[in-house]
């Protein structure tokens, strides 16, 4: 699992955990690694729509009024 | 015009004789559907709308039909009979089918398998979920079914058990009674021995006239794309199976080249697999809260774990979703038909359902699907040819391209080897 994969499962785990509040099951665990494993594809990806927000990088203007 | 009270008769007396090693059905009503087809055969010297009369037909345990048990495969819901037809029972009433019953799904329509067997060998899957629907049809209980498809529930099914599987566009059949599992994803599924089959009952079914399949002939495609990068999760012996199909459509005039991808297909199994869950805990917020105990295994697993993806995510996806799609259909836009493996593998054994990696991304998608009968694996076990639409309005064409396949591949055995016993 990548680390992205990892960081996704622990959280999605620990929201599992607290809204559900049961023993975690052997289903329960698979089906929390392939949701991860699918999260942390879909955070590598950058919708058409949202290019603009995703890829901002401030410029480097070295203006007092931009700090 | 078959004779439909003679033909549900022989219906009835097929599930008799080998339900018992099939398990296909939950529900069977004898004199309800004897009483179908007896007002079907009255009606048909004066009227020419039925088209389906003579046939047989069940319905995957999750639709309405009214005056029958709606389980879904959950307990709660044993006392649960239907006030009212479902959209669909209402047009095959319409159309003069005789409704025989309703056939086993895996609870919800996910993923925990029902007791069924694949008529083709008892100790393996018929997929799911709609496992009896599948199953009837191939064990030659009823002529037609009717499924759904989330991820891959017909299609899947329908190559498991070497029978025709047909999902329309998204939304071109009603889901009216019909109990919910992604809003965004749900489709009605149909199944038969055959296209000219399937198309009677798409053409009853469909709620607008746009699109008529029935009586158009058979359509040779001059381009057919090969989805290579969802191929090539397959086996060899069902990628072999495949080659031989489409090397049949190219001796009789197609051209066959690579389909592209509009996506690496993995992430497009990724942003189907986050729209599922999400949707699955959407349609089951309320119902879980009060049943938990009562949900099986993975559908639980679905639930709990949709309800705890960030709200984001599921959005992203679905922008994701609708961008790759746009690139899918212009990428698709000169060729006539596009064509995987149904699944990655034949039909495996009972403890799952089988994976609905080659399926989800058309259902993603909404596009037009058909799995067809290609071949038999080195088990002995059905192979199908899946054939994918690269218009959404293209349900009619693709029925049309599918009875052209068809012409070109041999027919399987007419009885399923996992059935011992003789044909009426």
């Amino acid at each position: 699992m990548s680390d992205e994969a990892g960081i996704q499962r622990s959280r999605l785990a620990l929201a599992v955990q607290e809204l559900w509040g049961r023993e975690r099951t052997s289903t329960n665990s698979s089906v929390i690694d392939s949701a991860s494993q699918a999260l942390a594809r879909i955070n590598q990806l950058t919708p058409e729509a949202t290019q603009l927000l995703d890829n901002f990088e401030p410029a480097e203007t070295g203006n007092a009024a931009d700090a | 015009m078959p004779d439909a009270v003679e033909a549900t008769k022989r219906a009835l007396a097929e599930i008799t004789r080998t339900e018992h090693l099939v398990k296909a059905w939950v529900h069977v009503d004898n004199d309800a559907a004897l009483a179908q087809a007896a007002e079907a055969h009255q009606r048909r010297d004066h009227d020419p709308t039925p088209t389906l009369a003579g046939l047989t037909v069940g319905i995957k345990d999750i639709v309405d039909v009214a005056g029958m048990p709606t389980l879904a495969g959950f307990k709660p819901f044993a006392n649960r009979i239907a006030e009212a037809d479902s959209a669909i029972a209402a047009r095959l009433r319409t159309a003069g089918a005789t409704i025989v019953g309703k056939t086993t799904t895996t609870q919800f329509a996910v993923a925990d398998p029902t007791i069924t067997r694949n008529p083709w060998n008892l100790d393996h899957t018929p997929a799911g979920s709609s496992s009896g629907s599948a199953a009837a049809v191939s064990a030659r209980h009823v002529d037609l079914a009717i499924g759904s498809q989330t991820a891959g529930s017909t299609l899947r099914p329908a190559a498991f058990c070497g029978v025709v599987g047909f999902k329309p566009s998204f939304g071109w059949i009603s889901r009216q009674g019909m109990i919910p599992l992604s809003d965004t994803l749900d489709s009605v599924g149909l199944f038969s021995r055959s296209t000219t089959d399937v198309a009677l009952l798409f053409d009853a079914l469909a709620e607008s006239n746009l699109e008529r399949a029935g009586d158009s002939p058979p359509d040779a495609p001059a381009r057919i794309g090969l989805w290579s990068d969802a191929t090539q999760l397959a086996t060899v012996d069902v990628r072999h199976i495949i080659d031989a199909a489409l090397t049949r459509a190219i001796e009789a005039g197609a051209i066959v080249e690579n389909a592209p991808s509009p996506a690496p297909y993995h992430d497009l199994l990724a942003i189907h697999h986050i729209t599922m869950l999400v949707d699955a805990s959407a349609a089951h917020a309320r119902l879980f809260r009060q049943h938990a105990a009562s949900y099986g295994p993975r559908v639980r697993a679905f639930v709990e774990t949709g309800s705890a993806i960030p709200g984001h995510s599921y959005v992203r996806a679905q922008m994701l979703r609708r961008e790759y799609r746009e690139k899918a259909l212009r990428e698709w836009a000169d060729f006539d038909v596009i064509a995987l493996p149904t699944a990655e593998t034949p039909a495996p054994g009972l403890e799952t359902t089988g994976s609905p990696s080659l399926q989800a991304v058309v259902t993603l998608f909404g596009l037009p699907s058909i799995s067809l009968p290609a071949g038999l694996s080195s088990d002995g076990l059905p192979v199908g040819l899946q054939l994918v639409s690269p218009t959404a309005l293209g349900n009619a064409r693709l029925l049309r391209i599918a009875r052209w396949m068809e012409s070109l591949l041999d027919p399987l055995p007419s009885v399923p080897t996992g059935i011992t016993e003789p044909l009426a």
